[in-house]
């Protein structure tokens, strides 16, 4: 079983990731390597969003590729988004925690929400 | 043996290769050449036949010349004839006869000096006659009438007299009369013997023979005699008759002939005659055949020197492919110190000999870099065995029971190879707790049981001075979030025991939930998880709370149990270890527990290679005396 990685940047502020296959120890190394190309793109401060609904398994060397790129993304003010997981994969997510379950949407409404939100945060007066 | 040679093959190769070029263009040759030849002979027979038909004509020119002044003087003398006729007959030699045929004044009293005949006796004696003597009627046989309707002369069909061995033959001019249009025939007669001499005397070629033929097909006179005055075959006249030139008669086409002949053809001017060749197919061609083998002959000679060459050209050049070839069975051997031959050619077999001895250099190389590779492979092999007694020492004994006899705890842990990241400790805090852990390091390997043996030697030392799972948790990630920049993290499940009184507080990050056993089931004992361990500096873990009875038994473990399987094969799964629980009977050993689950997921994946580390602790609490109920809290730090 492998990993498929798409990717798509319409904007230097925003960019997305399809992830389908297994994301586990034989194939991290593979996902690291695509994301190499894609999050230099990306403005500090951008928004990567990591769309999981293709994946079908995390183990937790996936899980450790996932929570790098957070901190890479996090050290440059930028932020990962995990969007739509599988019920198994959400599972994980709940149980390792090993990115914040705040950080994990279950839909693209739920996440355009959560961006809208933080944007006035960001430009609401004092804030 | 010897066609397995490329050289002898190729020589052969060229020998029936061109030996087919051969067979293929000699034929084209041999059709080509017979052609030619057929040209040639035609252009031979009509050279000699024109000569021949020139001279025929220049004899019969002079007889119809004769003929034509007879009867234009014999228009206005016809009184004189019979002296006319004989002294002309004198002075021309070539003669037989001369005939002046008048119509006769009165056909019933014909007179003979009406149709005067001068003869030629075989032996030159000339005499007088009259035409009246012959066996028929004069003026109404057919060359008198045909005579009388040549204006300008014409020849008569020819005839054989009697008493004479040869042919004759007449031509016929009208004498024109003073009142009438036509008063007689002025008739030549000349013999045909020296048409047979003219074509003895012919310069033909060699086999040919010659004839002279009249418009009927009727043979005048013919180099083979006994068809003379014969008429030919029905496709010779058939031929004459369209006008062929040249004709191939065969017997088979009902032709009077033995073999096959080509038949050439020219008409004679001023006659209805043709002069003829007849030449034997087999002899026209036979210059062709002897020709044509000599060629095939010669041919094969050439080819024969030319495979040779070719042999010893290839032998010359594929002698360092022979040596080429011996070395390589030599390299399939292993041996690859060898001498090769030195060569200067920039062709292909230059090229191959060097890029071979460049190949062997290589393989040396590489075969010198695949054992300097094994042997570092070796010498990881032996440094991993060692690391691995060392992980093996950072944790403790598999069985241990407290000083009081209160808690028992068994555990397992086995690497998926030789080190790996699964973790289980236990020790005692103070004099009145024990603690147990069991922890899985994210990813495998090296790095995994590095971050193992960094997670349980924290663990040892900051549990010193904390007595809540909660405490032990938080300070242990603080520690390992230091420094983490690969996000390397732990899930860790940890439990403290009161000894006395089986309390048991639990905290998890991020690890499966534990299996309790009591009271004859097994349930799981649902734990709020915090973070995994190393990668939130601020993560906060809750703490369960739970008080043990007599007999009861926790269970830890990691995900190499509840993820086992074999390839395809669906995981084990959580539910899969309560039942294998559910299964050991109450009061059973902490070690029986283990063996229990660890024999359950051995039989499902049934000899397949585990996929990750397992690691797995049983803690059991013993006291006989107590009572009361359980006693179920969370408390959050």
């Amino acid at each position: 079983m492998t990993l498929i990685v798409r990717s798509e940047s319409p904007s230097p502020d925003r960019s997305t990731v399809w992830l389908e296959g297994r994301l586990d120890a034989a194939t991290y190394a593979a996902f690291d390597e695509a994301l190499r190309d894609v999050t230099p793109l990306l403005d500090n401060g951008g928004t990567l969003v990591i769309d999981l609904s293709g994946l079908e398994y995390i183990s937790s060397a996936g899980l450790r590729s996932l929570a790098q790129l957070r901190k890479q993304l996090h050290d440059r003010d930028g932020r990962t988004l995990l969007l739509n997981p599988q019920p198994q994969v959400k599972k994980v997510f709940d149980i390792v925690k090993a990115v914040p379950v705040a950080e994990v949407f279950a839909s693209v409404g739920e996440l355009d929400q959560y961006l809208d939100h933080m944007q006035r945060q960001m430009t609401a007066p004092g804030g | 043996m010897v066609f397995r040679s490329v050289a002898t093959r190729l020589a052969l190769g060229v020998l029936l290769g061109s030996a087919l070029v051969l067979v293929v263009t000699g034929g084209l040759l041999l059709s080509h050449t017979r052609d030619q030849i057929l040209k040639q002979t035609e252009q031979e027979a009509s050279a000699v036949s024109g000569w021949a038909a020139t001279r025929i004509q220049g004899r019969l020119d002079n007889v119809s010349r004769v003929a034509r002044v007879m009867a234009g003087i014999l228009a206005t003398r016809r009184d004189e004839a019979p002296a006319l006729i004989r002294d002309t007959l004198a002075v021309n030699p070539e003669l037989v006869d001369i005939t002046a045929a008048f119509i006769p004044r009165d056909t019933a009293a014909p007179r003979p000096v009406d149709a005067p005949i001068a003869r030629r006796a075989l032996d030159g004696a000339l005499s007088m006659g009259s035409r009246l003597e012959d066996p028929g009627v004069y003026w109404t046989s057919s060359w008198f009438i045909h005579g009388l309707n040549c204006d300008d002369g014409c020849w008569q069909k020819p005839f054989h007299s009697v008493g004479r061995s040869d042919t004759l033959v007449g031509y016929s001019v009208a004498i024109p009369g003073q009142k009438v249009p036509v008063a007689g025939v002025a008739d030549v007669t000349i013999s045909l013997g020296w048409l047979q001499r003219l074509l003895g005397e012919l310069h033909k070629p060699e086999h040919a023979s010659a004839f002279v033929v009249d418009a009927n097909g009727d043979f005048l006179a013919h180099d083979w005699t006994s068809y003379i005055g014969t008429r030919g075959s029905k496709p010779f006249r058939a031929a004459l008759a369209a006008g062929e030139n040249p004709v191939r008669l065969t017997p088979e086409m009902g032709s009077r002939v033995s073999e096959p002949v080509w038949v050439y053809f020219v008409a004679i001017p001023g006659t209805s005659w043709t002069f003829g060749l007849n030449m034997p197919e087999r002899t026209v061609l036979a210059d062709l055949r002897r020709t044509y083998y000599v060629d095939i002959l010669l041919g094969l000679l050439a080819l024969a020197g030319v495979s040779l060459i070719a042999l010893v050209i290839t032998r010359r050049l594929m002698a360092p492919l022979v040596i080429l070839s011996d070395r390589a069975d030599d390299v399939a051997r292993g041996e690859l110190d060898f001498p090769l031959p030195h060569v200067r050619r920039k062709d292909e077999v230059g090229r191959l000999t060097r890029a071979f001895d460049h190949m062997r250099r290589q393989l040396a190389g590489h075969i010198d870099s695949a054992k300097q590779v094994a042997r570092e492979q070796e010498r990881m092999a032996s440094e991993l065995e060692i690391a691995r007694q060392i992980q093996l020492a950072l944790i403790p004994e598999p069985h241990w029971l407290a000083a009081d006899g209160r808690v028992e705890v068994h555990a397992a842990l086995r690497p998926a190879s030789a080190v790996g990241g699964d973790l289980y400790t236990y020790f005692t805090l103070g004099a009145r707790h024990v603690c147990v852990m069991v922890g899985d390091v994210s990813d495998k390997g090296i790095p995994a049981a590095l971050f193992m043996a960094r997670t349980i030697t924290l663990a040892r030392t900051l549990a010193t001075h904390a007595r809540s799972p909660s405490e032990i948790l938080g300070a242990l990630n603080r520690e390992l979030c230091k420094g983490n920049d690969t996000c390397m993290f732990v899930t860790l499940l940890c439990g403290v025991v009161e000894t006395e009184t089986g309390l048991l507080s639990l905290a998890s990050a991020g690890h499966e939930q534990p299996v309790l056993h009591a009271g004859g089931s097994a349930t799981f004992v649902d734990v709020e998880t915090g973070p995994a361990l190393g990668l939130d500096a601020e993560a906060r873990y809750p703490v369960r709370v739970l008080t043990l009875l007599g007999g009861d038994t926790l269970l830890m473990y990691t995900d190499g149990v509840s993820e086992a399987h074999a390839a395809n094969q669906r995981l084990y799964g959580t539910h899969a270890i309560l039942d294998s629980i559910a299964r050991v009977e109450d009061g059973a050993t902490p070690e029986a527990y283990v063996q229990q689950v660890l024999g359950d997921v051995d039989a499902y994946v049934d000899g397949a290679p585990a996929y990750d580390d397992i690691a797995l602790l049983a803690l059991t609490w013993h006291d006989s005396g107590a009572v009361g109920a359980r006693l179920d809290a969370v408390a959050h730090s």
